[in-house]
């Protein structure tokens, strides 16, 4: 009785253990909730002893060069539109994109057209074509568009793109067709990289093999010679360095034996095993082959000229 | 390649919250047991601490009022008869100081040095029976308070024995295989400071309540004592 049980004893321990269940429960329901880490994005890493000195990827951003180039002995368009039609015959059209109803009455197009025709055939004609059956509403902005393309010969390949879109069948005319006194006709560029219109080759152009490219190629070499690859043992073993050559059909069968170019860090030790050294290296590249690389940078790995087995392939 | 898939399936299955359920269930058996077993340590030890502070509580309310009317009472064995159905120490204190002062004095001769050496070992006796019911378990929060870090720290180390031979058996020793055994490990810790601390302080609590408890009893004792002694001398 002494150390008996007290009353006490049972809502005591009914409270505790109620407690303690809150406590955990609590713990695990609303415990601090660390943010999951963000895992790392995993990038490959080739060492790349090279250094493109130019890229290697086309340039979507380059702008396509203009359709048709001025011919020499021509007058530059650019102050002819400027100049002539300002003092003489009519308010001539701002230059400025700015719309302005009251300064700028409709243009006749003949000046226009004659100043901008050296540069680009199409736009004048459009304008006029569309300018004339809603006089009211467009005229007053339309100088703006004529105007433009006159001192810029970039703008000029809109319209030309434009025109080319199928469904528009406004009067036209045919934007290949040569006007004025360009003899060039708007499809010279076909086919020049750069340019926004279609060439007639079927295929891409082959495939720009660039340092990173050759890299991962090598790694990818050596990933499959790995398994197949075993440094031979020995006294300096390690400091054996074996250097192959071999070809490579297509499919990634070896064309032909491969060849030993040089063998390095032969010392008295380890002499005797270098001829194994290299024996093994030869095995190692026929075991892996057929090499399993991309087909499109046949010509980047159909010979490999000189590939380095040493102590590190095998780690 | 397997051990960066393992590794990416290790990545995505980190709890992203402190579980203890979760860190309980992972570990390893020895370290589940020792977890257990302090979890029942602090069951133990509030319960003790909860219902050791009632008792307390209500003894010296129930003391307080008992000896205010005590003294004031008229008849003594009438007032012992009404209280002796309720549990109050300082009525067991006095109850025994009676009967023995009952047995001391009904005979022809009365011994009074005898009586009073009687009285008082008797009654003192009663105090420290009082007393040690109600310190009679304290002592489990004295050896949980010593004990449990010790015990868990036992848990964290086996816990940490067991992640390291998984590290050796995998062959990766990066932070994502290593820690969570560790924090598993170390959740053994934590547990037996989550016993150990309140053992300590409601120990050192309790003793000084029943300390004091006793000291009040050793007062009302020696007070009635001295009424008894003056008793005789008349």
């Amino acid at each position: 009785m002494r150390t008996g049980f007290f009353r006490e004893d049972v809502p005591a321990l009914v409270i505790v253990v109620a407690a303690h269940a809150a406590l955990f429960a609590a713990l695990s329901l609303f415990g601090k909730t660390a943010p999951p880490p963000p895992i790392p994005p995993r990038m490959q890493v080739t060492i790349s002893s090279e250094v493109a000195p130019t890229s290697t990827s086309p340039e979507p951003a380059a702008m396509p060069a203009p359709d048709i180039a001025l011919t020499k002995g021509e007058p530059a368009p650019v102050p002819m539109p400027i100049v002539k039609p300002a003092p003489l015959i009519e308010p001539a059209p701002e230059p400025v994109p700015v719309p302005k109803p009251v300064l700028v009455v409709r243009p006749a197009p003949a000046p226009v057209k004659r100043a901008i025709q050296p540069v680009k055939p199409a736009p004048p004609i459009k304008r006029t074509a569309r300018a004339k059956p809603v006089p009211a509403k467009l005229a007053p902005a339309k100088p703006a568009p004529a105007a433009k393309p006159a001192p810029q010969a970039k703008p000029a390949q809109k319209p030309v793109a434009h025109f080319a879109t199928p469904g528009d069948d406004r009067p036209r005319r045919r934007p290949d067709a040569p006007v004025g006194a360009s003899m060039v006709g708007s499809d010279f560029l076909k086919g020049i990289p750069g340019s926004d219109s279609k060439g007639a080759a079927k295929t891409p152009p082959a495939a720009a093999i660039g340092p990173a490219i050759k890299a991962s190629l090598a790694g990818a070499i050596a990933d499959q010679l790995q398994p197949h690859w075993t440094a031979p043992q020995g006294v300096d073993a390690e400091n054996l360095v074996t250097v192959l050559a071999w070809d490579l059909n297509a499919d990634g069968t070896l064309a032909g034996a491969p060849r030993v170019v040089s063998q390095s860090g032969i010392t008295d030790a380890n002499r005797t095993q270098a001829a194994r050294h290299a024996e093994m290296a030869v095995r190692a590249v026929r075991l892996a082959a057929p090499f399993k690389l991309p087909a499109q940078y046949y010509a980047a790995w159909k010979r490999v000229a000189g590939f380095r087995f040493d102590r590190n392939l095998s780690e | 390649m397997t051990v960066l898939a393992l590794l990416a399936s290790a990545i995505t299955a980190l709890p992203t919250r402190l579980d203890p359920v979760r860190l309980f269930l992972d570990a390893d058996v020895v370290v589940q047991v020792v977890i257990g077993g302090l979890l029942l340590a602090s069951i133990a030890v509030w319960t003790i601490t909860v219902a050791v502070w009632w008792k307390l509580g209500s003894a010296e309310r129930r003391c307080k009022a008992y000896e205010a009317e005590f003294w004031a009472a008229k008849d003594v064995d009438a007032f012992q008869a009404e209280q002796r159905k309720k549990d109050i120490p300082s009525a067991r204190v006095a109850q025994t100081g009676i009967a023995e002062w009952r047995r001391s004095t009904g005979g022809k001769a009365i011994d009074r040095d005898g009586t009073r050496a009687r009285l008082a070992g008797a009654m003192d006796g009663a105090v420290a029976d009082e007393a040690e019911r109600m310190s009679g378990r304290l002592n489990l929060l004295a050896t949980v308070g010593s004990v449990a870090p010790f015990v868990g720290l036992f848990g964290t180390v086996w816990g940490i024995m067991d992640s390291f031979f998984r590290i050796g058996q995998q062959q990766n020793s990066s932070l994502a295989v290593v820690a969570p055994g560790i924090a598993e490990a170390l959740f053994a810790t934590a547990i037996g400071l989550f016993a150990a601390i309140p053992a300590v302080i409601a120990y050192n609590r309790l003793s000084h309540r029943v300390n004091r408890f006793e000291s009040r009893l050793f007062r009302f004792a020696d007070r009635f004592h001295a009424t008894l002694s003056r008793e005789m001398e008349a």
